[in-house]
């Protein structure tokens, strides 16, 4: 009971440490005349401006659309992933597996400029190619539309929704499905009636968290949405940070996001308040119900599997690959003018900055990956499994970072920062410290949606044979959830690789990371995107081999075939 | 119990890999005959250019220098380096603090390679902390910096505003250094020495010279409201006062508020695209989504090997100032004075030359490979002698970019 309350007093220090203040110092910044830290006065002027504004609404409108759309598609893909890789026997389940998480490795500025190069109306590979093909000049793709914008938006969530999917997929009891089998329902039924309920809080958490994600990611609407005269809030906040950043009316739109967060995650909450109703891993012995798929089947599965990662990594990382070794992209006249050059390459690798970077974001990821994974492991555990009234606001809160937008969070996080005592700025924990916060609530959502499965009684037993706290967790709930912990890990590896987020502001010489540098170029000269593209296919290499040898060592049981496999009992529970 | 499905996995691993494996050569030669299909294209490597920096190492650079003062007063190099090297108690003083903060949106990596290379064959003890990003976090930053007493940066580089508002904003200090109205034209240094301009960017016509029949070229402003460039022309994002709303907004002084809101409102029925950043811009004309927009002389510079984009010289032309400054209470305001002084010197205006792709002091001669504004261009400084003041006040020129262009941001 003594650790439990220590442990409650730790978790309540890091919830007010890396959560609460950045998002108080935005709350403050919305209705202080200055910025934070500057002389002001306390005025709702910004907020009254904002809430007063036309455009507001119609940009919120816009947002709640294309937010709601294209989390439908990151999750609706999520699930087909998830579903063929863990509860069929298709073939080539591992390469499925890899072909959901791998498009996770690519930077949204570097997909962003992807999607306009293959689906631009004009020039765009596609169209070209298509033109040149069939000898009709019409554009078929045209990224600049709502379809356009919500492809692109949506199809980004599909590595997040899958993993935060897979363990509970993977995990789900298969007794239901068995007695609506035996009662004479049919596959189908049973899937829609049984299946898809038992996974609710899993797809309803992935659902919800997408919609936060997408209409925070900034890349899509400046690049793509403002040209398909899509208004966007996100891209309110950054017409409000420039040229001359004005905090107040940027905090003030953030405090939207902040709201569209709570109400997601009420509704969330609301529709997961009885946790054990979905609870499905018990003492029983079992293994998840498969669904044989035969040969036909099976291949169409695959074959979709395979179009939909075309379209999500294939075609960009195709388009990356002409980019780096092109001097220019160019296309007159329905035509493609390009000249090859390796240039790009041999520049990568004069000098050491690139393979420091290299070195540089293998370290920061793994730290990060650690920190924020032990995090949100404590975080989950205070909401489900430390006894208390409220304790899942532990989750929500730890959820909240993700509502806001980047711009915004990374000016937060830099005042947090040089609130803090001298000497602590600049030093490497108030990078630990961001980098956590920035990417928390994905483990949070992957560990909840598995540990919201799995029921008590296992623990209790544990309990009532005289196993402490500590020895129940690490004998019972950690080998449960162990997959889950592995997908954190993973995700948050690849996603803080692949960019720095909300902590861009507390990068310094010492610490330059790969991603920062495709970033630099890209801020640098935009007009030449062979540099750009050539950093990107050697980021998108490393983290492919890392995320290979993580896969076969700490990959999804069921697809790396082990006793799971054989139907036997958890480890744990033998 | 799973059911095994081992073999049947094998082979489907195989298929996949076979119709990855497919993918990539379909695309291989796709680019291949995208490549090789228009008539006379062949495949080059890119060349770049080989040119020594003052401290005599040999430098890869891939952009030229242009001069943008009229008025020339023939002091040469040589002469100018010696009055810009530092005093011996200036020189003890650096050595003393040790470490140069810097913050700038240059990139480490250029950064590193040319400008920090060359100044520590000077100064080999110097070390130096960096941070890169955007104009905008840049100006953020070292604005957050300052209000919270905690001064990391000595160095400011940023674009031409954000040192203006740096220095109201107090984020800047005054450091005159006496031996620059030698050397520099009167506007291109703030008179109390909170900014110095190093270099400058023109605005200039940007055109595909395949898509632009050379004769409907335009020459002047009002020649982008021809009707011919309907759908096709493009600039960057008005409101953010760069290369198309600064220039607007400076061009009120030649034209008045109202001609100039009626030039506006021609402009936006030309239905032109906006893009994020002046080198999305290039990106664009280059790529042939569009045939011309209004754009920075510096990306042309920066991408010398792309002639398929050309620029058009207006009259007049508005250039913006590429800016320095030493922050207010910087750590180490010895080692800033002594970056200063060489980032001025010709030693540091041949690094900015091909380091910054943009334009020099014409009173240093001997430049390699300078290039020159043409003599009949008349030159206007950005921003300059504009009421109101859109450093100071943007909000009333997004307005009216907004009122006029019917932008709506994003």
């Amino acid at each position: 009971m003594r650790i439990t309350r220590v442990l409650l007093i730790v978790i309540a220090l890091a919830v007010a440490f890396l959560v609460l203040a950045p998002i108080g110092v935005i709350l403050f910044g919305s209705v202080w005349s200055s910025f934070p830290g500057a002389p002001g006065v306390v005025t709702l002027k910004a907020l009254a401006e904002v809430l007063a504004e036309k455009s507001t609404y119609v940009a919120l409108i816009d947002t709640l659309i294309y937010g709601s759309l294209a989390a439908m598609l990151g999750t609706g893909i999520g699930v087909f992933y998830a579903w063929a890789v863990h509860r069929t026997d298709v073939p080539g389940k591992k390469v499925l597996n890899v072909m959901a998480i791998l498009p996770l490795t690519l930077p949204p500025i570097v997909k962003a400029v992807s999607f306009i190069l293959l689906f631009d109306p004009s020039i765009g590979f596609l169209n070209v190619v298509m033109s040149e093909a069939t000898g009709l000049h019409v554009a078929v793709f045209n990224i600049f539309t709502w379809p356009g914008f919500i492809y692109a938006c949506g199809i980004g969530g599909v590595p997040a929704a899958y993993l935060i999917l897979s363990p509970a997929f993977s995990h789900m009891d298969p007794i239901l499905e068995e007695s609506s089998l035996a009662m004479g329902a049919g596959r189908l039924y049973t899937f829609f009636h049984v299946t898809l309920p038992t996974l609710f809080p899993a797809i309803v958490s992935t659902f919800f968290l997408s919609i936060m994600v997408d209409i925070g990611i900034i890349e899509y609407p400046l690049l793509i949405a403002q040209r398909a005269g899509i208004s966007t809030l996100v891209g309110s906040v950054d017409y409000a940070m420039s040229p001359l950043p004005n905090f107040g009316t940027a905090s003030a739109i953030s405090v939207i996001f902040l709201a569209l967060a709570l109400i997601l995650l009420t509704a969330y909450v609301y529709f997961t308040r009885r946790a054990f109703k979905y609870a499905a891993i018990g003492g029983r012995d079992y293994a998840p119900k498969i669904t044989k798929l035969g040969r036909r089947n099976g291949f169409l599965v695959f074959t979709v599997g395979v179009i939909i990662f075309v379209f999500d990594y294939g075609l960009t990382w195709v388009i990356m690959l002409l980019l780096s070794f092109v001097q220019y992209y160019q296309v007159i006249g329905d035509t493609f003018r390009l000249t090859f050059t390796t240039t790009y390459y041999a520049h990568l690798f004069e000098g050491q900055i690139v393979t420091n970077s290299t070195i540089t974001s293998l370290e920061i990821s793994l730290l990060v990956a650690v920190t924020a994974t032990i995090t949100s492991l404590f975080f989950v555990l205070a909401s489900f499994r430390f006894k208390f009234r409220g304790g899942r606001i532990f989750e929500i809160i730890g959820t909240l970072p993700a509502a806001y937008p980047g711009v915004i969070l990374s000016l937060a996080f830099l005042w947090v920062a040089l609130a803090l005592p001298a000497g602590l700025y600049g030093s490497i924990w108030v990078f630990v410290f961001a980098f956590t916060a920035s990417w928390i609530y994905v483990p949070i959502r992957i560990m909840s949606s598995n540990i919201i499965q799995i029921k008590e009684e296992l623990e209790e037993s544990s309990r009532v044979v005289g196993a402490g706290m500590i020895g129940t967790l690490g004998r019972v709930t950690f080998p449960l959830i162990k997959q889950a912990i592995a997908n954190s890990f993973l995700y948050v590896f690849i996603d803080s690789f692949r960019e720095v987020g909300a902590a861009l502001l507390l990068i310094t010489s010492n610490l330059l990371p790969l991603s920062v540098l495709i970033l630099e170029s890209y801020n640098e000269n935009a007009g030449n995107l062979g540099p750009i593209a050539a950093e990107s296919i050697l980021m998108c290499s490393i983290m492919t081999v890392c995320f290979v040898i993580a896969q076969k060592y700490f990959g999804p049981e069921t697809v790396r075939g082990s006793k799971k496999e054989s139907g036997l009992l958890p480890v744990a529970i033998q | 119990m799973v059911p095994t499905v081992k073999n049947r996995a094998g082979i489907a691993n195989s298929i996949a890999a076979i119709i990855i494996v497919i993918l990539l050569v379909i695309s291989g030669a796709l680019a291949y005959y995208s490549a090789t299909y228009v008539k006379g294209t062949t495949t080059t490597i890119a060349t770049t250019q080989t040119v020594t920096a003052s401290g005599g190492a040999a430098q890869t650079v891939t952009t030229t220098v242009v001069s943008t003062a009229q008025g020339n007063t023939g002091s040469s190099g040589g002469n100018a380096t010696a009055a810009f090297s530092p005093s011996s108690q200036l020189l003890a003083e650096a050595e003393k603090e040790g470490t140069l903060s810097v913050y700038s949106p240059i990139p480490t990596s250029v950064f590193n390679q040319f400008y920090w290379t060359s100044f520590t064959k000077l100064y080999p003890w110097a070390k130096l902390n960096f941070f890169s990003s955007d104009v905008a976090t840049v100006y953020s930053k070292s604005l957050s910096e300052y209000q919270a007493g905690k001064v990391q940066a000595d160095i400011l580089v940023n674009n031409f505003n954000y040192l203006v508002l740096d220095q109201v904003n107090h984020v800047t200090a005054p450091y005159n250094f006496s031996v620059v109205p030698n050397y520099y034209p009167p506007d291109t240094y703030e008179p109390h020495g909170y900014w110095y301009a190093y270099a400058s960017i023109p605005v200039v016509v940007l055109y595909n010279k395949n898509l632009v029949n050379p004769s409907q070229v335009p020459h002047s402003w009002f020649d982008l409201t021809n009707s011919t460039w309907k759908g096709h022309i493009g600039f960057d994002d008005p409101p953010k006062l760069d290369a198309f709303g600064g220039s607007l907004a400076t061009l009120s002084t030649v034209l008045g508020l109202n001609q100039l809101e009626s030039y506006m409102t021609a402009l936006a029925a030309n239905d032109p695209k906006y893009y994020t950043t002046s080198g999305d811009l290039f990106s664009a004309i280059s790529s042939g989504q569009i045939s011309l927009g209004l754009g920075n002389y510096q990306d042309i510079l920066q991408n010398r090997n792309d002639t398929s984009v050309q620029a058009s010289w207006l009259s007049p032309t508005i250039w913006i100032p590429a800016t320095i400054g030493i922050a207010n209470n910087a750590p180490d305001p010895a080692m800033a004075q002594l970056f200063m002084l060489w980032w001025l010197s010709p030693a540091g205006a041949t690094i900015n030359a091909f380091g910054d792709g943009v334009i020099s002091n014409a009173n240093f001669q001997n430049i390699p490979n300078a290039g020159i504004i043409p003599a009949n261009v008349t030159l206007m400084r950005m921003y300059q002698g504009v009421t109101p003041d859109p450093d100071t006040n943007p909000t009333y020129w997004q307005n009216l970019l907004d009122s006029t262009l019917g932008y709506t941001g994003s």
